[in-house]
């Protein structure tokens, strides 16, 4: 046995176990972010690393049909995810959900970082439509 | 060793799967449940690597394909549903 195939199933295990870190990162902000937008942040992108990591940990398999079907998964999560963070921001955005920090950085047409103010949605539609060239 | 790697991450990433559940209870927002299901979606499929690395199964895959893609299609409706009442 030579030695990349003994070092293999080590650099298995540290990438398991760094990719367990990250998605423990993101369910920390999963559940502790106050806001749609920053548990979307958390959510979105060190869940999805994690889950990747630990599919590249699987390549250590060298069989071929784990490793094709892994590389299938890969793909469709990194092609997948990016859309639905997107339809769930838009989902936010279009419902008008506040955010709930200050110093909040607002560059939606509707006055998404004022905390309450009741009426504000009728001016965002209008710059809504404006922006969407309707 | 490596076997014992496996096991505690599987056991590890149920937690975090709990830790989802509970935050898709607890919170009142329809779109954090929306996320939090996406995500639980995504624990799932983990677990089910993880099962098929320990094993030496390579079925498991499969069904973490299918998954990945059922669960992005059915967030896509969910979030279209909540911002405009609507799915088409």
């Amino acid at each position: 046995m030579d030695q990349a195939s003994t070092a293999a199933p080590w650099i298995a295990d540290a990438i398991v176990v760094i990719a367990l870190f990250f998605m423990t990162v993101g369910v920390f902000g999963l559940a502790t972010m106050p806001d749609i937008y920053l548990k979307m942040h958390a959510a979105g992108k060190a869940v999805v690393l994690g889950a990747v990591g630990l599919m590249i940990a699987s390549f250590v398999t060298r069989d071929t049909a784990v490793i094709a079907r892994a590389v299938l998964i890969i793909c469709a999560l990194l092609l997948t995810a990016p859309v639905s963070s997107h339809a769930i921001a838009n989902a936010a955005v279009r419902r008008k959900d506040r955010m709930r920090t200050d110093s909040t950085l607002n560059e939606s047409p509707f006055e998404l970082d004022k905390p309450d103010s009741a009426h504000v949605g009728d001016s965002g539609d209008a710059r809504l439509r404006t922006l969407l060239g309707e | 060793m490596h076997e014992t790697v496996f096991s505690i991450a599987t056991i590890w990433v149920a937690v975090l799967l709990v830790v989802c559940v509970m935050v898709m209870l607890r919170s009142r927002s329809g779109l954090v449940r929306v996320l939090a299901l996406d995500t639980m979606a995504l624990m799932f499929i983990t677990m089910l690597v993880l099962f098929s690395d320990s094993r030496g199964v390579s079925w498991y895959l499969d069904v973490a394909l299918v998954l990945a893609l059922l669960s992005f299609i059915s967030t896509v409706a969910a979030a279209r549903y909540y911002a405009e009442g609507r799915i088409f």
